[in-house]
């Protein structure tokens, strides 16, 4: 005999959802329906957001001020070394000025660091200098 | 007793007069129905599960639209295929995924004595093993006993072409059910 599959799996039927489901699903429905709940919790949706967003907002302007600011004092430093460094030589090099060395030689020892300046080394800053 | 199309004008009457009894209505008439279309295209009963709290969430804020739809099961049907795909997008990995949608199938209550084991096991399996285009055209048209008509308009596709869909799948199953009597 010859069967019509059509006809056949009309006898197949989707099996049931879970029982709960039906509850669970009316509830957040319903809470969606009425338009202040459903107002409320799009405000507290919207608030959260609002939140996380300006949380991530002032993390963000604290790790740029925190870098900014000790990039600032790296720079402070740098320059106040400098300063320093050009006022020393500068200081040195009258001081050698006035003992009777030349302008241009006065300069070159001024430059030289204060450990280059041993009395060891002396021989090589005049074999330097031509001295 | 009600028709399907009675049934659904007093739901959308009640949807447009604001009356949330119509959730009760909708679930009693669709929700099965919805549940088991989501899970034939997400092959897994959680996410068809969330999907269809979704649909219901949003058919409540939506309530004038659904109201004034013109064919309520296909405007639900439409939006359960619309959230369906884009979970389906979304979705990184499957999860407790059904080996096979087919395992979602039983027997109706009176039809026990006409089928055997092996019987229903091998339809199961020629449901399950056709295209997915072919077995979304069965399940409507079968399972949620909709018109071509219906199936047109919700995959957006000529009805020729779902009658057509519909022909090659019913083949395909008969040839791999003719072990059992069907030709």
């Amino acid at each position: 005999m010859n069967k019509d599959i059509e006809t056949s799996l009309k006898d197949l039927r989707l099996r049931d959802p879970a029982a709960e489901l039906k509850d669970k699903v009316l509830a957040n429905a319903r809470k969606s329906w009425n338009p202040r709940t459903a107002g409320g919790s799009l405000k507290l949706m919207q608030f959260r957001r609002l939140l996380a967003t300006a949380a991530a907002l002032l993390i963000l302007t604290g790790i740029i001020a925190i870098l900014n600011i000790s990039e600032g004092r790296k720079m402070q430093q740098a320059m106040a070394r400098q300063w320093g460094n050009g006022w020393q030589k500068s200081e040195k090099a009258r001081f050698l000025e006035d003992l009777g060395l030349g302008k241009e030689y006065s300069n070159l020892i001024a430059g030289i660091s204060t450990e280059k300046l041993k009395l060891s080394n002396i021989s090589l800053i005049s074999r330097d200098l031509n001295l | 007793m009600p028709n399907q199309m009675e049934v659904s004008q007093i739901i959308q009457k009640k949807f447009l007069d604001d009356d949330p009894s119509a959730l009760e209505l909708v679930y009693e008439h669709f929700g099965k129905r919805l549940y088991g279309y989501l899970v034939s295209i997400l092959r897994s009963r959680s996410d068809a599960e969330e999907v269809l709290n979704e649909l219901f969430m949003k058919v409540a804020v939506k309530r004038e639209q659904v109201g004034k739809s013109d064919n309520l099961r296909v405007y639900l049907f439409a939006i359960a295929r619309n959230m369906a795909y884009e979970m389906c997008r979304k979705r990184s990995s499957q999860k407790e995924t059904l080996s096979v949608y087919a395992e979602y199938l039983e027997l109706c209550d009176d039809a026990a004595g006409r089928w055997n084991e092996e019987e229903l096991v091998a339809a199961r399996k020629a449901v399950d093993s056709l295209p997915e285009e072919q077995r979304e055209v069965v399940v409507l048209k079968i399972f949620e006993e909709m018109t071509f008509d219906e199936i047109a308009e919700l995959l957006r596709i000529s009805q020729n072409t779902a009658a057509s869909r519909y022909r090659y799948a019913i083949e395909k199953m008969k040839d791999q059910m003719k072990g059992f009597g069907y030709e």
